[in-house]
């Protein structure tokens, strides 16, 4: 089971830092390409305390992008730094084509930011067309072309009749507000739309409707959008994903091929047994063609597995330890790839990580 | 790594007017949307403002109908006279005698019901009461009170001093003591909220600017969200500064005007009674919104309103130390509304004084600025 491990971190490893160095070449070559973020070896942090170490990453423009990650792994960080919030203590942010650290006007001139928060983001006793006006001159932008857009974007949000751009904020249900917000997040057309955890609190049905607007948003004015999330069904709208853990970006890449990545290009077995003791469960983990084991519910287990021949080895010996199931084949979904990363993976590629930078520290 | 040429368009001038406009604008529609904000700034001094211009006419309701019991045991025609004093109209009192009511107004009544609500006071007029007014020696009179309403006691006791002293002089039943009636020059009758209006009137625009200021970047919740546009915070100061400012003008007329046409107070310069009225608001709103700058919630505001406003009364009212409360804007206020509201003297005389409330008002919004940007969280 250790040499797995070992085997599958150091896959990952190289996945990652080969991808790096084929963005580097691509840059190079390409130098007409236009990243909307462009970070190099970012540190970033809070007075002396770096929270975000050696991040590289470039996003396409019109991507949509989901940065994951627990709570305190430095999604928070990034995402101030990338907005030009804070600045990066070491390497390079790019964000729209403007450094964050030389002229962060430049950058909040091109970004939109929907915080998580409607109650502190907006002015609740004022209607979606008043608070559009409020931020939209921030920008320089006359109140002609806010009103334009406002009603424009609004439209697109689904919220069609005057009403909504009419009433006061207050008044609208939660689903609304939070349109709202995201109007006025790209009330200065902007080229990147940050979003802080936009479904966090609403409704399943909510949650879906709204990522439905974002993508609806992306394909219509072509911006590039940045989704801060703890809820992954979010990352099944996005082309890419980062993954952030203890302020190390663990994975970054397309969401299908990462899970594809997983063994048996991300096809699983899933089975219930029936009265399992955890004596017998750890039995199943040691079987050496498991190679990962997650619970889905109680006595239910997705097993990955290396082939089909792997397979029948693990049901003979689970015939032999006396273990009943009910099973069947599953597709693995993101959230299988994050949670087997997470619980087998992720620990160890950040202490990898740690142990380069600390070398490269000391060879500079 | 192809960087884009910085177009630096949000630093130009017009730019920058464009957003503090926008900002002002965005103020103004705020605070007249905030019921609590519009209640403070305008109703609370008007209320203030209407109460003390009534309160010559209802301090001794708290008296009125106030039962009195007159047993006059001389039946004299001084007494008879002092009971008429006691009786009209510039007393609250329902006075009762035994000449007219013999079964009602007894001793034994009197005490019994002294205790209870029917009954406020009584006195005892000494069958003696005339001899010794005509011997010119001190009459004196028993009065009882009673002692458990003490602002009720306190109004009937001084209703009772003044009915002493009219009976003194209007039936001249004085002769060795000597009376001081002082007259004034020139002769002008003021009303008590003319005589409050140069304490009064700064403490109430100066607080109330003071309060709603306090709140006004802490309780501005999208102001961080704001603040990722080019916006920065010096120019947020700027326009909350001016929007404020604006509203303490405001403030400052209606306040003059509720002065003026409700209670017909004179100004001899109207301009320069509104100028100071005004500098005391511009004064409350620069520290206003200083302290919320180092506010980090709307309770941390308001306390610091509250510990700002009791320190500053304490320091220029009880403590006065020196030079300290020479130096405090609200000292030199009031020591100047006085002359500019009912002398006239011109509001710029106040020269270097009032490039001394300048000059802290600037510190007061550096300080601000600077505490604003040290803000990790701004709201």
């Amino acid at each position: 089971m250790g040499k797995k491990i070992r085997r599958e971190v150091s896959n990952r490893l190289n996945q990652i830092v080969h991808s790096i160095k084929d963005t580097d070449v691509t840059i190079e070559s390409k130098n007409k390409i236009q990243y909307s973020l462009d970070l190099r070896k970012v540190y970033a942090g809070y007075g002396k305390t770096t929270v975000l170490h050696d991040v590289t990453l470039q996003v396409e423009k019109g991507s949509i992008i989901a940065v994951i990650g627990n709570s305190g792994a430095g999604k928070t960080t990034g995402i101030r730094c990338m907005t030009a919030q804070i600045k990066a203590q070491k390497g390079s942010c790019v964000t729209a084509g403007y450094d964050v650290n030389k002229v962060p006007e430049e950058v909040q001139l091109r970004i939109g930011y929907v915080p998580q928060l409607e109650y502190l983001s907006l002015y609740y006793d004022f209607s979606a067309l008043d608070n559009a006006l409020f931020f939209g001159r921030n920008f320089g932008t006359p109140d002609k072309i806010i009103k334009k857009r406002c009603i424009e974007v609004m439209k697109t949000l689904g919220l069609t009749k005057k009403e909504f751009w009419t009433k006061p904020v207050k008044k609208l249900s939660g689903g609304e507000k939070k349109r709202v917000s995201i109007m006025i997040g790209l009330i200065n057309n902007p080229e990147i739309l940050f979003l802080d955890e936009p479904t966090t609190g609403l409704d399943p049905h909510l949650r879906i409707e709204v990522l439905n607007f974002l993508a609806r948003i992306n394909h219509k004015f072509k911006t590039t959008m940045v989704i801060v999330s703890h809820d992954l069904e979010c990352v099944d709208y996005c082309n890419q994903v980062m993954v952030f853990a203890q302020g190390y970006m663990v994975d970054f890449g397309n969401p299908r091929k990462l899970t594809r990545s997983l063994p048996n290009s991300g096809k699983a077995i899933t089975m219930r047994f029936h009265n399992l003791t955890p004596d017998e469960e750890q039995s199943i983990e040691k079987i050496p063609e498991v190679i990962y084991k997650l619970h889905v519910g109680r006595n239910t287990f997705k097993i990955f597995y290396e082939n089909e021949a792997s397979l029948s080895i693990i049901f003979s010996k689970l015939q032999e330890l006396g273990l009943e199931s009910n099973h069947y084949h599953s597709n693995c979904v993101f959230l299988d790839y994050f949670r087997v990363m997470s619980v087998y993976n992720y620990n160890k590629i950040v202490g990898q990580r740690k142990l380069e930078a600390t070398k490269e520290e000391e060879s500079k | 790594m192809r960087l884009r040429k910085p177009k630096k368009e949000w630093r130009h001038r017009k730019q920058r007017r464009v957003r503090i406009t926008a900002m002002i604008r965005k103020e103004l529609d705020w605070i007249v949307h905030d019921k609590i904000s519009m209640f403070i700034l305008f109703f609370l001094p008007i209320f203030l403002i209407i109460s003390v211009g009534n309160v010559e006419f209802n301090i001794d309701s708290r008296a009125q109908d106030t039962v009195v019991y007159v047993i006059d045991l001389d039946s004299s025609e001084y007494s008879l006279d002092y009971i008429e004093t006691i009786r009209g109209e510039n007393f609250t009192f329902t006075v009762y005698d035994n000449h007219e009511n013999p079964d009602l107004v007894t001793m034994e009544n009197a005490e019994a019901l002294i205790p209870t609500t029917e009954l406020g006071a009584y006195l005892i007029i000494p069958s003696n009461f005339s001899e010794t007014l005509l011997e010119n020696q001190t009459a004196k009179i028993d009065l009882y009170i009673d002692g458990i309403n003490t602002i009720e006691m306190l109004v009937i006791k001084y209703q009772f001093i003044s009915a002493n002293l009219l009976y003194q002089v209007e039936y001249q039943v004085f002769n060795s003591e000597v009376l001081y009636i002082p007259e004034y020059r020139p002769e002008i009758d003021r009303s008590i909220l003319e005589n409050a209006v140069p304490n009064m009137i700064p403490t109430i625009l100066y607080a109330v600017s003071n309060m709603v200021a306090c709140q006004a970047i802490v309780a501005d919740d999208p102001l961080k969200r704001m603040l990722l546009s080019p916006t920065r915070k010096g120019e947020v100061i700027q326009a909350k500064t001016f929007a404020y400012i604006f509203f303490g003008a405001l403030l400052s007329l209606v306040c003059m005007c509720v002065l003026t046409f409700g209670f017909g107070i004179y100004f001899i310069s109207p301009l320069d009674t509104f100028l100071i009225f005004w500098m005391t608001t511009i004064f409350g709103v620069t520290f206003g919104l200083f302290f919320s700058s180092l506010a980090s919630s709307r309770l941390q505001g308001a306390q610091l309103f509250l510990f700002s406003f009791i320190f500053q009364q304490m320091l220029v009212n009880n403590l006065r130390i020196e030079p300290i409360v020479n130096y405090m804007p609200i000292e030199v206020i009031r020591q100047n509304i006085t002359d500019i509201v009912y002398r006239g003297i011109p509001f710029l005389s106040l020269g270097n004084q009032i490039a001394l409330i300048a000059g802290m008002n600037l510190v007061a919004l550096g300080a601000a600025w600077l505490s604003l940007s040290l803000k990790k969280e701004v709201a």
